[in-house]
């Protein structure tokens, strides 16, 4: 019931949202059930027991194509399940001085809220894709009501792309359903009938099917073009979740549904997996190096990260010896510790970029500049989110970084030796971004800079919290993770 | 008997309702909602229906049949809950409703039709009544032209209709469907027969719009009372595919090795053409008519499928099509009523000015797109994962690639509604409107939510159909 409950009280609390009428009922109504949401998640964090699903539920839904309510976490769910409800609450939390429609803002993430959990939580693929199109829906509102100036645009491309995806996926796993005898669409139960077994033509297809839909979502290169118009577009928040946590939902993807399921085809394909992560990561890093746009270049520095994820999930998927066993689990730990950090960071990254842009209405870095005199409080947490993200050693993103390229190394050196790359030029993007904004000569365009106040303090402190804690000892998270990863490698 | 009740009660009704408007001038709005309580009252005694055959086997009575007729039910009592401003409004008189009544029990015969000769009589209480329907805002320029065009589209796809049914006669000695059947199953076909099941193919074309005998359609759907067009495309396509699948995919089941890839591709050309006309329309009334053209497109893929799994998918599809169908042109009908007009611009802003409508029509939009949780996606997905079952990969790739290219144009109706900004004042939907559209509403999330009851009703039909 834990998840259920998890899973429904953004759900319950966007009902309430909608009978409001005061602004400050809403807001506060969106915190509880957020900040409801987010205790659930810890008390799930803190009961877990490694190995195997936890807290898992399942009942009859509609007996007649074999389709249960199945929900459950494993390793793998539960960080990125704290992930969305960590930033879910701290979206609410950031908005508290939205003004434009408020009912609808609140309404909408409580809802968006709800279709990512269902999404880490389900374990039934048409549950997963129910939750999977759900997430959609709100997302489009949301860039396409309080974003920018091309927000029409981003909005439908956001949604068209996302859908195109979404059908392939659909049409995956209809080949898996009637593959499978008996029919059915539960996951472990797939996971031990491997349906595809032996056919490897048609598990092929199947692969590049759910392929499609999953590498919208991350984005893989070449299908990452609508990710910087959504970021550019979106209004905080929505940059928050959208790089947080709904780009998570396609590499997990991979690890719950391709990985397991299809585990031949993902072993022939794992190289042409391993070539876009690898074209990801460098591209994605310069082009990030060309934007002078705050937001682009977080947007493309998404691309390159994901790409770190999804190299670590392609030296998974060309596992072929025992012996390399430990190499793959490794990099699929650190897949899945990426994922994780990538979210705390770089939801860290859009709400600063969010916090001044608000102030000075500039997103344009060569317009920046001495902000480590102006607002001092800023510039402290500017940088240690900007070395969080350019991976230095003691804070997060180290960790999955440094587990990613020691456990693909083990499996495919060349391709990881040109995916260091990315570590290279993400170094020096983030720098020279940090450089732009923060020393120099305070710029006259803003002689008053307000310093972040409590509440955004607060928010990122948390964030900033997490960051170290993961960084120094990242011990406790590991071990889960590796109980996940552990079982569908079959260590 | 008792098989027949519904009909009767529906028939009963109509003459009621006439009656009632002859004793008793200017009560059109009471028998209006009489007619919705006695339409209720009618889908109570299908509970009660005792599968056989009536009248020396022309009429049957199956669990096919019911559902179809359930759906009937329900669809005509909302298309009436539609009328109820426009009839104020126009002050027409109750012989409306008596008219839409006959529809209802023209369709109720159709789908329970075994027979040729039954099933062409009952099609043309259908066509004649809807001619009629259609022309019924008189000093309308567009409606009396809709009228037109679907009095000559409809008798022309009459008499190629009724040609190829004398054609299968001529070939198999026999009206009655089951002996058609079995007279087919014999021989290999013969080039009269073939002839036959072309012209009775091309002769449903008509009816359900088919590309490429659809030209009548946009022009009649935006030139019709917004009622009736909301009627013509479920009810009307609901009773061509419930024939279509009896006399196509049953009686002429042996056939299905010629017809297939004829279907097939009708199928694929008419949901791609209906879904990118529709991207261009402004006036909603057309664009749902592609839309509609471009559903008619998905379900042609159950006629391709072995008989019971189609049967069960198109009960399925038409059932949630129906609701969500329905649903959008009552929020359009609730919208022009209020003097908006029927451009996508009337939709401007609509979350502000009236946000349970803005919600009743995203939701009907994501049905009709398959985007869950409301009832479309279970549609789309038992209709495509169908196919796919059949062996129809490239059908279904066809399908999937239709529902983005529709979500494009649904789109721009919820853009204009959420994103755009209007200081257009509020809707204020009349009563029997918001009874239709928390109908419909209802019935797309419960069966979006939980299809299971509504998935084992159409596969039991199906299952009985094909023995």
């Amino acid at each position: 019931m834990t998840l259920s409950a998890m899973l429904f009280l953004p759900l319950a609390g966007a009902f309430v949202v909608a009978m409001l009428k005061r602004e400050r009922d809403i807001k506060f109504t969106a915190l509880a059930a957020s900040g409801a949401t987010l205790l659930l998640a810890l008390f799930a964090w803190l009961r877990f027991v490694p190995g195997g699903l936890n807290f898992e539920e399942q009942y009859t839904w509609i007996p007649q194509i074999g389709v249960s309510y199945h929900l459950g976490v494993d390793g793998i769910s539960l960080p990125l399940v704290f992930l969305t409800a960590l930033l879910g609450f701290l979206v609410m939390l950031y908005s508290w001085k939205q003004k434009e429609r408020v009912k609808e803002y609140f309404l909408y993430f409580l809802v968006l809220e709800m279709g990512m959990l269902g999404v880490f939580l389900a374990l039934d693929l048409f549950l997963f894709f129910i939750f999977w199109e759900v997430s959609l829906v709100p997302m489009y509102f949301i860039i396409g009501i309080w974003g920018g100036p091309r927000k029409d645009y981003a909005a439908i491309k956001f949604f068209m792309y996302t859908l195109a995806g979404s059908v392939a996926l659909l049409l995956g796993i209809f080949i898996i359903y009637f593959k499978a005898s008996p029919h059915t669409l539960d996951i472990p139960l797939l996971v031990k009938l491997s349906p595809l077994a032996g056919s490897l033509p048609l598990a092929g297809l199947v692969f590049w099917l759910l392929f499609v839909g999953f590498a919208v979502k991350v984005p893989s290169f070449p299908f990452h073009t609508w990710l910087p118009d959504a970021h550019v577009e979106a209004p905080t928040g929505g940059s928050v979740i959208l790089a947080g946590v709904l780009l998570k939902m396609g590499g997990y993807g991979f690890i719950r549904v391709v990985l397991p399921i299809l585990p031949e085809a993902s072993r022939q394909w794992a190289w042409a997996v391993a070539i876009l992560a690898v074209i990801s990561i460098v591209y994605g890093a310069l082009v990030a190096m060309a934007q002078s746009d705050f937001k682009k270049l977080v947007a493309y520095s998404s691309v390159s990260h994901m790409g770190y994820v999804m190299l670590g999930v392609s030296s998974a998927m060309a596992l072929s010896s025992p012996e390399m066993l430990r190499s793959g689990v490794t990099a699929l730990n650190g897949a899945v510790l990426q994922m994780f950090n990538h979210g705390i960071i770089t939801g860290a990254l859009f709400f600063l970029v969010g916090i001044i842009y608000e102030r000075t209405h500039n997103r344009d870095l060569n317009k920046f500049g001495g902000l480590d005199q102006k607002v001092p409080l800023y510039a402290a947490v500017m940088t240690v989110v900007g070395f969080a993200a350019l991976g230095l050693p003691g804070l997060n993103g180290f960790v999955g970084e440094f587990l990613v390229f020691l456990g693909s190394y083990g499996i495919q050196p060349l391709f990881t030796a040109i995916g260091l790359l990315g570590i290279i030029i993400g170094a020096a993007y983030m720098l020279w971004t940090l450089q732009r904004m923060l020393l120099g000569k305070p710029r006259v365009e803003y002689p008053h800079l307000e310093d972040m106040d409590v509440r955004e303090l607060v928010v990122l402190a948390v964030l900033v919290a997490v960051m170290f804690m993961v960084g120094l000892y990242p011990a406790p998270i590991l071990d889960i993770i590796n109980s996940g990863t552990l079982a569908i490698l079959g260590g | 008997m008792f098989a027949l009740l519904p009909e009767l009660a529906v028939l009963a009704l109509a003459l009621a309702v006439l009656l009632g408007d002859l004793l008793r001038k200017g009560r059109a709005r009471e028998l209006a909602w009489l007619s919705v309580a006695g339409l209720a009252g009618a889908f109570l005694l299908t509970l009660r229906t005792t599968y056989g055959t009536l009248f020396t086997e022309t009429l049957v009575a199956d669990a096919f049949g019911v559902v179809l007729k359930q759906l009937f039910l329900a669809g005509t009592a909302v298309v009436i809950l539609l009328s109820m401003r426009e009839m104020e409004r126009f002050a027409w008189k109750a012989e409306y409703l008596s008219l839409v009544l006959f529809v209802c029990a023209g369709m109720m015969l159709m789908v329970s039709a075994n027979e040729l000769i039954t099933l062409y009589v009952a099609l043309e209480i259908v066509t004649i009544t809807l001619f009629i329907l259609t022309a019924y805002r008189k000093r309308d320029a567009l409606s009396v032209e809709a009228g037109l065009k679907l009095y000559v589209q409809g008798f022309a796809s009459s008499g190629i209709l009724l040609y190829g049914l004398s054609l299968l006669y001529g070939a198999t000695n026999t009206t009655y469907l089951p002996a058609i059947a079995q007279a087919l199953a014999r021989g290999s076909p013969t080039a009269t027969l073939l002839l036959g099941a072309v012209m009775v193919l091309a002769g449903f074309g008509f009816k359900l719009s088919i590309v490429p005998f659809h030209m009548w359609v946009p022009d009649v759907y935006q030139g019709a009372p917004t009622p009736i067009t909301a009627f013509l495309s479920v009810g009307s396509k609901a009773a061509g595919f419930a024939v279509a699948m009896r006399v196509l995919v049953l009686a002429l089941g042996s056939l299905q090795g010629h017809l297939i890839v004829v279907l097939g591709a009708l199928a694929v050309v008419t949901m791609f053409l209906g879904n990118l006309l529709a991207i261009s329309q402004n006036n909603v009334k057309r664009l749902l008519a592609y839309s509609t053209i471009a559903h008619v497109g998905y379900m042609l893929l159950a006629l391709v499928m072995s008989p019971k799994v189609g049967a069960a998918s198109l009960l399925f599809y038409l059932a949630v099509y129906t609701f969500a169908n329905l649903l959008a042109f009552a929020v359009l009908i609730a919208l022009s009523d209020a003097g908006g007009g029927e451009d996508i611009s009337a939709f401007s802003g609509l979350v502000t000015r009236s946000p349970w409508l803005a919600v009743a029509m995203v939701a009907a939009l994501l049905s009709l797109g398959g985007i869950p949780p409301v009832a479309g996606f279970v549609g789309k997905f038992y209709l495509f994962a169908n196919a796919v079952r059949e062996g129809f990969l490239l059908l279904a790739l066809a399908g999937v690639v239709n529902t983005i290219i529709s979500m494009y144009y649904y789109l721009r109706i919820v853009r204009e509604m959420f994103i755009v900004k209007s200081a257009a004042p509020a809707v204020l939907p009349s009563f029997a409107l918001k009874v239709a559209v928390a109908l419909c509403l209802a019935a797309i999330v419960f069966f979006g939510l939980y299809p299971a009851p509504l998935l084992r009703s159409v596969e039991y039909a199906a299952a009985l159909l094909v023995r």
